[in-house]
């Protein structure tokens, strides 16, 4: 199940099992350093072991196949666009994911410009002139993709490791 | 004479007074004869100063004139930080308020203090006006599509009605017919009893004709001393039976006013829509037997069944 080889991704929610089951005492949450402690040491390994693009490819495409489960499991199907976003934001943040806000939504072209304030990933880091947010990039793509049934490009474009207060994210359609 | 320390300090001195009074100096360097050390640190950190200021002046002029497009500058900087938030807030306050623009009186703000608790009051007058306005435009278009005296719909009121009945019945193997019933000499009515005596034979017909009818049945004051009756999913014998049973309320009614016993009678006319039919025609061919009624005698109910197109009343009358 979870070890086995793949081509596919075989990623199921169930393979997160039953939290209330398994922490009946330590309950469903976590400190956020634990999070980020797997984060940085698993980026640090993949850099280490196949690179830097090669590690930004493993968190953006693990975080699309994350946005579209999540999409899958915790969002309401078939709602008009702003009633997305509303229950989006509201689930992001009542799981301590961040703040979600929309900049700019063009929904002819669909491209939007999104910022997350607050968040899990990056919030807090050290300022070191990167956008590191790349889970979150794919993340999104994976959500507004699972919404509306077609690909797209997301690219963080400020970054509070860049030294902006929340992070900014350009999401455009894939050509 | 001033020393080469003097100098420098009188340097960063009015580089100081400078940003003070809102301009970028050109950066200082440090000239080679003198040494690094604190001179050196002062010199640098005065650098930063102005590179700082240098490049947060322009960003919050654009903030302040509200160009929220310019780009902050990269990096953290004190200065900047609160600004950089504020550029942030102003964006997705814009982008709300443009929902709200569009319609969306859903938007909300929790994020600008006292500036929020107006946004939101103003949505919510907003939403509550849009809510009065609705009901009110429901209000008045129930009231121009009602006879405010008997409560039927009025003619205006059916189009849409018939339109829709008439594509149900294209698609169904069910018909409808469309009955017109007329009061008989209710000019007499009105010359003998009075206004207000007519007013109240219209009422009480138009109860009685409506109490022939089914739930999904139109009934409507077509104009006058006329009225409209849509049977929905009806052919012609059950059409013609329900025509009679209300002919015969009618004829039975002792309709009171004002201590006096008024009876009245109606003609009626009727037909069944057809399939190459629009909804107009089968009108006009129940107005053509509501004509005949009249014509042969009144208080009767004349129909056209389409076999030979010809207007016919109940055999036995």
């Amino acid at each position: 199940m979870f070890k086995e080889e793949r081509e596919d991704t075989q990623f199921d929610w169930t393979m997160l099992g039953d939290v209330t089951q398994g922490r009946p005492h330590l309950g469903p949450t976590t400190d956020v350093a634990v999070y980020r402690l797997m984060q940085f040491t698993l980026r640090d390994t993949l850099i280490k072991e196949f690179g830097v693009a090669a590690a930004d490819r493993v968190f953006y495409q693990s975080g699309k196949t994350a946005g579209m489960h999540f999409y899958d499991k915790l969002i309401t199907k078939e709602s008009e666009f702003q009633a997305f976003i509303a229950e989006l934001q509201e689930v992001l943040k009542s799981m301590g994911v961040g703040i979600l806000r929309i900049e700019k939504a063009d929904l002819e072209k669909l491209t939007f410009t999104m910022t997350v304030a607050e968040d899990l990933d990056c919030s807090g880091l050290p300022v070191c002139d990167e956008e590191i947010c790349t889970y979150d990039e794919g993340f999104i793509a994976g959500l507004l993709g699972a919404y509306a049934k077609r690909e797209f490009l997301v690219k963080e474009v400020d970054c509070w490791c860049s030294g902006d207060r929340v992070c900014r994210f350009d999401v455009k359609p894939a050509t | 004479m001033p020393s080469a320390v003097d100098n420098q300090i009188a340097r960063i001195t009015e580089a100081i007074q400078s940003l003070m009074s809102g301009k970028v100096p050109e950066p200082i360097h440090l000239p080679p004869e003198l040494p690094e050390g604190e001179l050196g640190a002062l010199t640098r950190c005065a650098n930063r100063l102005i590179y700082e200021y240098g490049s947060v002046q322009p960003f919050l002029y654009a903030l302040s004139r509200g160009d929220l497009d310019y780009q902050a500058p990269r990096g953290r900087m004190a200065l900047v930080d609160c600004a950089k938030n504020l550029q942030a807030n102003l964006r997705h306050l814009t982008w709300k308020t443009q929902q709200v623009a569009k319609g969306d009186l859903s938007q909300r703000v929790d994020f600008m203090g006292e500036f929020s608790e107006s946004f939101n009051a103003m949505v919510e007058k907003l939403a509550s006006n849009r809510e009065e306005l609705l009901r009110k435009n429901q209000e008045l278009e129930t009231a121009s599509q009602t006879d405010s005296l008997t409560g039927l719909r009025n003619r205006r009121g059916i189009g849409e009605l018939l339109r829709r009945e008439t594509h149900r019945a294209e698609r169904s193997t069910r018909s409808f017919a469309i009955m017109i019933a007329d009061i008989d000499h209710f000019k007499r009515v009105n010359d003998t009893h009075g206004h207000d005596a007519g007013d109240a034979v219209l009422v009480e017909i138009a109860r009685i004709l409506q109490d022939h009818t089914r739930g999904g049945d139109l009934c409507v004051r077509w104009g006058g001393e006329e009225f409209l009756i849509l049977l929905v999913e009806m052919d012609l014998p059950q059409a013609v039976a329900v025509a009679e049973r209300a002919r015969l309320g009618v004829e039975s009614a002792r309709i009171m006013h004002n201590g006096q016993n008024i009876s009245v009678t109606v003609s009626i006319g009727l037909s069944i829509h057809r399939d190459e039919d629009d909804v107009a025609q089968c009108i006009k061919r129940s107005d053509v037997c509501l004509y005949r009624a009249k014509e042969t005698g009144r208080n009767q109910v004349c129909f056209q069944d389409g076999s030979d197109g010809s207007p016919r009343t109940i055999e036995g009358r």
